[in-house]
């Protein structure tokens, strides 16, 4: 871009460059420096040493520097050049330096004062004004002991000193003899006014970044017009004051005609500048709205939502994608305060840094915020938003992009939740399959105890032989449990550090002789939102995996258990430096029911349970292996803030749903019988059907606020069906559908709307799901 | 002696409970679902000592069964056996669940059943 701009205009453009212009700045600083420095030295040595009269007053009958006046500029030159040019060391005495031409000057101020009324207006002397702009150097240059700041007391001393040295000079220009005659002025030389006022020209211009002169700077239109117009404003009104003062020594027109013209020139001057600036700022703000209109196409033209804010999270613009989404808000920045947004997988009401507002306020975060969303037909919708902050160079313009894609449908969303979706079928089938098993093993267990208790000799033996693989089944039906916990356990406020110790103790008891378990642990208590069996699960199998990985190697090694935290997150890693897995391993090792160790007993259910436990709790698994060098197990779970956890804040538990009317048609026997009564639990009136045809006969739409239905229904009516029936009677009904691993779809049909939940379903979940859909945007 | 109602869908698992607690002196009635077993205690006269109940049935109804059985015979303890442990320790579960005196796994043994019953005879 801006190698782009240089090719088009490379000197006006190379000087918006803010190095070159800071660069710029310094050595016209050091060079006004340095001229007083000269002419002061000059005056010195070739005037007052040498004996030169046109070193000493530049023109017979001009006011004479005196040497006073030469040794002090002279000074005050050296102590700004060092300043200057950063001598820091000797800044001290620098300062000192300053401060003893100062207090010289106004002693000189003070006995000129004294003795006012009996002044010599021709004498050589350090004139008042002379003695007072000394005074005002000096202070200008010790103004910066103030601090940054009080950096505006030295730019007013400057600027107030500049405009006195500028009165001298301009006195000069038009009449020098009537200068001497003002008590204040007179016997101030030319070259001690110039020298003055390049000392104060130097001082501004060193500091012009925090002074009124940075408005000529950088590459704001505004810089511009100031820069093209500042010759101009310096050389016209003297210009045409001598033109004037020109036609009246002439006589070729009367003072008070040419003062007129004077008026009338001047009037017409500042009116083109107005004109000028006025243009200036139309173009700028035309400019700044084709930009928008600009962007706006731009935007449209992109297949995500996008919202552009200002620096105060006020909202500029929202494309074609962004009104789709959030609808046609007068203000964009409504939605992401006011819209249903809840945490994917939960339903839990958002806060803090998680809540979509959080991205319009302070530092955006790096990450993409992923949420879920109720849209406008009440439809369950995830959410990736990215926020960008567009700083310009001055660092004023800040503009806030924020981009929101639906991933609902998105195939990556798909691929997740066929993910989740076989991890919760995989629990399902083992529980189902685990009953079976028990159902079984029972039989056989108590018919083998009752052969007991009758059988002697060889037929008891027998028994016991019965009796035994029953418990090694039961244990292994337990095992096969807990490997596949479905999501139904309780997540709570659970100390990382404290689980971690724990979970490493057991751990330890299961490692053979020959491989060493290490713990890292910080040293203050973090916190997450899990449930604490599953988390146990997770290590468990983890560490399990390690060992086994460890003994099957027939090498001694080493398990490493570490937590550390980043930003907001925990990092727990299990690694081994075992001999690793292959990549066509690894790509398969979280499937379900994959394994290695068939023979060893594994059940192939591991790295899919810390998969799915790590998903459920919001966080993400990742395995890193590499063959020969061990392999790395990584869970990532959200923090919790500790204040919150203190405060009692981190565990919301099931919404209460006190006085809430709920309809529920569910057919599943053992879910139709719990789901009733959990609801009431809650506070929930609940009215129960096992099939649409009932429901819907006995429907009163001023007596129901929510509806839950299965998808599969018994009988000729499907849930989706019965839910259009609903809302034919009932059009703003909020309505909650249920459905098993198995079906198809995640979203409802336009004409129907409402949330689709899948089994298995917490408590929490389901009622921070009615509890959201039934306020109302 | 003990009089004992047990229901379980399972046919199996309830003929060898049968036989095994019948074995242990105990006098076993048995209920092959939640319905048949309100049903059975609705027209018994000499009342059961022990309630067993499989929560997990094909016909469903597990928690509602152990509500109409507790609400019947309020002095009767309720064991429920099952198969799925951590079903029945989930949230949704648990506050239904209260009104059980015990939980107990399928693969219960035998002499582990006959201590629970002389420890639920006693404390009656």
């Amino acid at each position: 871009m801006i190698q782009a701009e240089r090719q088009i205009a490379p000197l006006e453009r190379r000087f918006e460059d803010r190095f070159t212009q800071d660069r710029f700045l310094r050595r016209s600083a050091i060079t006004f420096t340095i001229i007083t420095l000269f002419i002061a030295g000059s005056v010195l040595v070739e005037g007052w040493f040498l004996g030169h009269d046109v070193f000493v007053r530049l023109f017979p009958g001009f006011a004479a520097m005196v040497p006073s006046t030469a040794t002090s500029l002279a000074v005050l030159s050296a102590v700004q050049l060092l300043r200057l040019t950063g001598q820091d060391r000797i800044q001290p005495l620098v300062s000192w330096a300053a401060v003893g031409v100062a207090v010289f000057a106004i002693v000189n101020l003070g006995i000129s004062a004294a003795q006012i009324g009996s002044i010599d207006l021709r004498s050589d002397r350090m004139s008042l004004a002379t003695a007072f702009g000394l005074v005002l150097v000096a202070a200008t240059q010790v103004s910066h002991h103030l601090g940054p700041r009080a950096a505006w007391v030295g730019t007013l001393l400057a600027t107030v000193g500049l405009f006195l040295a500028s009165v001298a000079l301009v006195g000069y220009l038009f009449d020098a003899a009537s200068l001497y005659s003002f008590i204040l002025l007179s016997a101030t030389a030319l070259h001690s006014a110039l020298s003055l006022f390049l000392l104060f020209l130097a001082h501004l211009v060193a500091t012009a970044r925090t002074n009124w002169l940075r408005n000529f700077l950088g590459r704001g239109p505004g810089a511009r017009l100031a820069r093209l117009l500042l010759p101009g404003a310096i050389l016209i009104p003297a210009g045409l004051t001598y033109a004037a003062a020109y036609l009246v020594d002439t006589g070729q027109a009367s003072s008070l005609l040419v003062r007129g013209m004077l008026v009338l020139a001047l009037t017409v001057v500042l009116l083109a500048a107005l004109v000028t600036f006025a243009r200036v700022r139309n173009l700028e703000l035309a400019q700044s709205r084709r930009e928008i209109l600009r962007l706006r196409d731009t935007l449209d033209a992109l297949n995500v939502a996008a919202f552009v804010f200002d620096h105060y999270g006020r909202g500029l613009l929202m494309n074609q994608r962004a009104v789709e989404l959030a609808g046609p808000s007068e203000r964009p920045e409504d939605w992401f305060t006011d819209g249903r947004f809840y945490a994917i997988g939960t339903f839990a009401p958002l806060h803090g840094a998680a809540h979509p507002a959080s991205l319009l306020e302070g530092p955006p975060p790096e990450d993409a915020l992923y949420v879920g969303w109720l849209d406008i037909h009440g439809r369950n919708r995830s959410l990736r938003l990215s926020a960008r902050r567009l700083t310009s160079e001055e660092g004023a313009l800040d503009r806030i992009i924020v981009t929101v894609v639906d991933e609902t449908e998105s195939w990556n969303a798909k691929d997740e939740i066929a993910k989740i979706e076989r991890l919760d079928a995989a629990g399902q089938i083992t529980g189902g399959a685990a009953h079976e098993f028990s159902n079984i093993l029972g039989a056989i267990q108590l018919t083998a105890d009752m052969g007991l208790m009758n059988a002697e000799g060889a037929a008891r033996e027998g028994f016991e032989t019965i009796a035994r693989a029953c418990e090694r089944g039961a244990r292994m039906t337990d095992r096969l449990l807990r490997l596949s916990r479905d999501g139904l356990g309780l997540p709570q406020a659970t100390d990382l550090v404290e689980a971690l110790a724990s979970i490493a103790k057991l751990a330890g008891n299961m490692m053979p002789e020959s491989v060493r378990l290490s713990v890292d642990l910080p040293p203050h208590s973090h916190y997450a939102y899990v449930d604490p069996a599953d988390l146990e699960a997770a290590l468990l199998n983890l560490a399990i995996n390690a060992r086994n990985a460890l003994v099957a190697s027939g090498q001694s090694g080493e398990i490493r258990m570490a937590l550390t935290t980043i930003d907001r997150k925990a990092l727990i890693s299990v690694s081994d430096d075992g001999p690793g897995m292959s990549p066509e391993t690894l790509s398969r090792a979280t499937t379900p029911f994959y394994t290695t160790q068939g023979e060893a007993g594994g059940s192939g259910l591991g790295l899919s349970q810390v998969e799915g436990f790590a998903r459920r709790s919001g966080g993400d698994f990742d395995l890193r292996s590499k063959l020969r060098h061990g392999t790395e197990a990584r869970v990532t779970l959200p923090l919790l803030d500790p204040d919150d956890v203190k405060a009692g804040r981190a565990d919301p538990g099931p919404a209460d749903l006190s006085g809430l009317r709920i309809l529920v048609v569910e057919d599943d026997p053992q879910f139709g019988d719990v789901l009733p009564a959990s609801l009431a639990d809650v506070g929930a009136d609940v009215a129960a059907f096992t099939n649409a045809e009932d429901a819907l006969a006995s429907f009163d739409p001023a007596a129901v606020d929510v509806l839950l239905t299965d998808v599969r229904l018994p009988g000729g009516m499907d849930g989706m069906t019965f839910a259009k029936h609903i809302r034919a009677r009932a059009p703003d009904l909020p309505i909650l559908f249920l459905t098993g691993y198995t079906e198809e779809g995640t979203t409802t049909r336009d004409d129907v709307g409402g949330i689709v939940l899948r089994k298995p379903i917490r408590l929490s979940m389901l009622t921070n799901a009615i509890d959201i859909l039934r306020t109302r945007f | 002696m003990a009089r004992i109602l047990i229901a379980d869908d399972d046919s199996d698992y309830l003929a060898a409970f049968r036989k095994g607690i019948a074995a242990l002196g105990h006098e076993v009635e048995t209920a092959t679902g939640g319905d048949a077993a309100v049903a059975r205690i609705q027209t018994d006269s000499k009342g059961f000592d022990v309630v067993f109940l499989d929560f997990v049935m094909a016909d469903g109804g597990g928690l509602s069964t152990l509500h109409k059985i507790a609400d019947l015979a309020p002095d009767t303890p309720i064991v429920v056996i099952t198969g799925r442990a951590e079903m029945v320790d989930s949230p949704l579960f648990q506050k239904g669940m209260r009104r059980a005196r015990l939980r107990l796994s399928k693969t219960t043994k035998l002499h582990e059943f006959d201590k629970i019953i002389n420890d639920l005879l006693e404390i009656e």
